[in-house]
């Protein structure tokens, strides 16, 4: 059993008989408000996606699938084309069935691919992943301490707050738990 | 499922208004783990092992929720679970939950609003309810509190008769003290020197405690209509005794400036149109900050002209204790109460119209058992 606070976007869980995809999963707590998970799931069984909210203390049976390493190739019209690495069969992949994931996938990446039923329906994020700013603008040399945060844009589109030190065509890691700046690489 | 008067109080308070609100066609039990506390703000004595029918509501003590025949409709509060047996027990007979969460302007708890939780089991489906200010939360409890009076003076008046006190501390102003930790001296030192003669109503242990400490130091005891009080210049401090809630609901209503805490009294000064400030329950390393700052930006809009929109705003922040709210101005806040009274009760009359927490839980479970939910 898994606490839903431990879920995160890629994770499979299952709920009565039913399978569902973790797309999304963002931790909230405020003030004296109980913490809360909001996720949105995608139940494997019928189709349906639903935005839904847990106590972060609530109990899933997380449930693993087959996985197939395979490598990111490209995305068209919203179509995600992965390449198994063993067989080169390539198989497609939806931004709903990847959900947050998109964030973070880069061309050329290797992933692992889970299969429900023989059918691809996801992918298991590393924890952290290493992606490139392709924008942010002029940092401050002068602040090492990380905690005020800038804009930036990564090369996957994605944006996040990084340190004012950062500057474009570094590269950095990037938590996919919560998509929050981890390190400067390089 | 309750340790402080506030959760109680809350409790209760949904009780009475789900009561009233649905005309007495639905039964409502309060399953309730601190009886004491519900007791004194009920205002009667309530034992810890007895049912207890009162005001038409049944009050159960926390521990017989086990047993109990399930209801159609059970509403969490406060992130209290029901036992597990009693979900397996209920399971053919509930049909809904709902999660009702703490007060907060947070966009993420606007977010979550009516949002599904999918482990309902069975045919039992659960949803978060979070209590907000905007239109699109959960709202405000405001049907039990007192309509805004029409004559205050004459509203004033009968109140301190009820209360048997003397009729005539209705011509001074009136300041209702119920905070965590304040720094009184201040604003006790203007209203003595001020040419208006004020009252300074002092409510829960806190807040008593450290007027207590202040007032002793600085004022001269004696005795108002019966109860212990203070006095300096123009400023009269009361400690009253413990009050239960419709009491302290029309006190609030009467006041000319509110320092409220937590949330219900929150909601109270809110809903009563007249100018307050609010500590949040703090907590450690200044979690409590982003409830605070949203809270303001959602009263943002109210406010006729930045100045009354600044003063508001900085007054919270350092009554917060807050360093970036400046020192409490109180001379300049007792100056802007008309006007701040203006805009808050504006605002009162809008959150009476559209953000009634107890009419929109009615609503929605209405339109579920309908199947209107899907």
């Amino acid at each position: 059993m898994k606490e839903a606070q431990e879920l995160r976007s890629g994770n499979f869980v299952k709920i009565g008989n039913d399978l569902h995809l973790i797309m999304n999963a963002v931790y909230n707590k405020g003030g004296r408000n109980a913490a809360v998970m909001k996720m949105k799931m995608k139940n494997l069984t019928n189709g349906s996606v639903s935005e839904t909210v847990y106590k972060a203390n609530d109990k899933f049976n997380q449930v693993s699938l087959d996985k197939k390493e395979m490598q990111f190739l490209y995305e068209q019209d919203g179509a995600y084309t992965f390449m198994d690495q063993e067989t080169f069969d390539q198989i497609e992949l939806t931004k709903d069935d990847l959900g947050d994931a998109t964030n973070y996938l880069k061309e050329q990446m290797v992933i692992n691919v889970s299969t429900y039923e023989d059918r691809p329906v996801g992918v298991e994020l590393p924890i952290a992943v290493e992606l490139e700013i392709t924008y942010t603008e002029p940092g401050n040399k002068g602040d090492s301490s990380g905690r005020v945060l800038k804009p930036a844009t990564l090369e996957t589109g994605y944006e996040l707050g990084v340190p004012l030190f950062c500057e474009t065509g570094e590269i950095i890691r990037v938590d996919t738990r919560n998509g929050e700046y981890m390190e400067r690489v390089r | 499922m309750v340790d402080h008067f506030g959760d109680a109080g809350t409790a209760w308070r949904l009780c009475r208004e789900l009561l009233g609100l649905s005309g007495k066609k639905i039964r409502v039990r309060l399953f309730i783990d601190d009886l004491n506390t519900l007791g004194s703000i009920i205002g009667v004595s309530l034992s810890s092992h007895e049912f207890r029918e009162i005001q038409g509501i049944e009050i159960l003590p926390w521990g017989l929720l086990d047993s109990d025949p399930a209801a159609e409709l059970v509403v969490e509060m406060f992130g209290c679970d029901p036992p597990e047996n009693y979900l397996i027990n209920g399971a053919t007979d509930i049909s809904l939950i709902i999660n009702l969460d703490y007060f907060s302007c947070e966009a993420w708890a606007v977010d979550c609003h009516l949002r599904e939780s999918l482990l309902g089991r069975q045919g039992l489906r659960k949803f978060f309810f979070m209590p907000g200010l905007d239109p699109h939360s959960g709202g405000i409890m405001s049907t039990s509190r007192p309509n805004l009076p029409a004559d205050k003076r004459l509203a004033k008046e009968s109140w301190l008769k009820a209360q048997g006190l003397e009729p005539d501390l209705e011509a001074m102003g009136c300041i209702l003290a119920y905070t965590y930790s304040c720094e009184f001296r201040p604003l006790l030192e203007y209203l003595s020197a001020d040419k208006k003669p004020w009252l300074v109503w002092g409510m829960g242990n806190a807040c008593r405690e450290s007027l207590n400490e202040i007032c002793g130091y600085q004022m001269r005891k004696t005795m108002v209509s019966g109860m212990p009080a203070y006095q300096k210049g123009n400023c009269t401090v009361l400690l009253p005794p413990f009050y239960p809630q419709p009491v302290f609901d029309a006190l609030l209503a009467l006041t000319e400036l509110s320092l409220v805490r937590g949330e219900d009294s929150l909601c109270g000064a809110l809903i009563s149109g007249n100018p307050f400030l609010w500590q949040a329950y703090p907590q450690e390393q200044g979690v409590h900050r982003p409830k605070v700052e949203s809270f303001l930006k959602s009263l943002d809009p109210i406010w006729s002209s930045e100045s009354l929109a600044k003063l508001f705003r900085d007054s919270t922040m350092a009554f917060n204790h807050f360093d970036d709210g400046g020192p409490l101005d109180w001379e300049k806040i007792i100056i802007h109460l008309p006007d701040l009274r203006m805009d808050l009760s504006n605002f009162a009359d809008s959150l009476r119209s559209i953000c009634n927490l107890t009419e929109k839980l009615l609503q929605f479970s209405t339109l579920f058992f309908q199947g209107e939910i899907k």
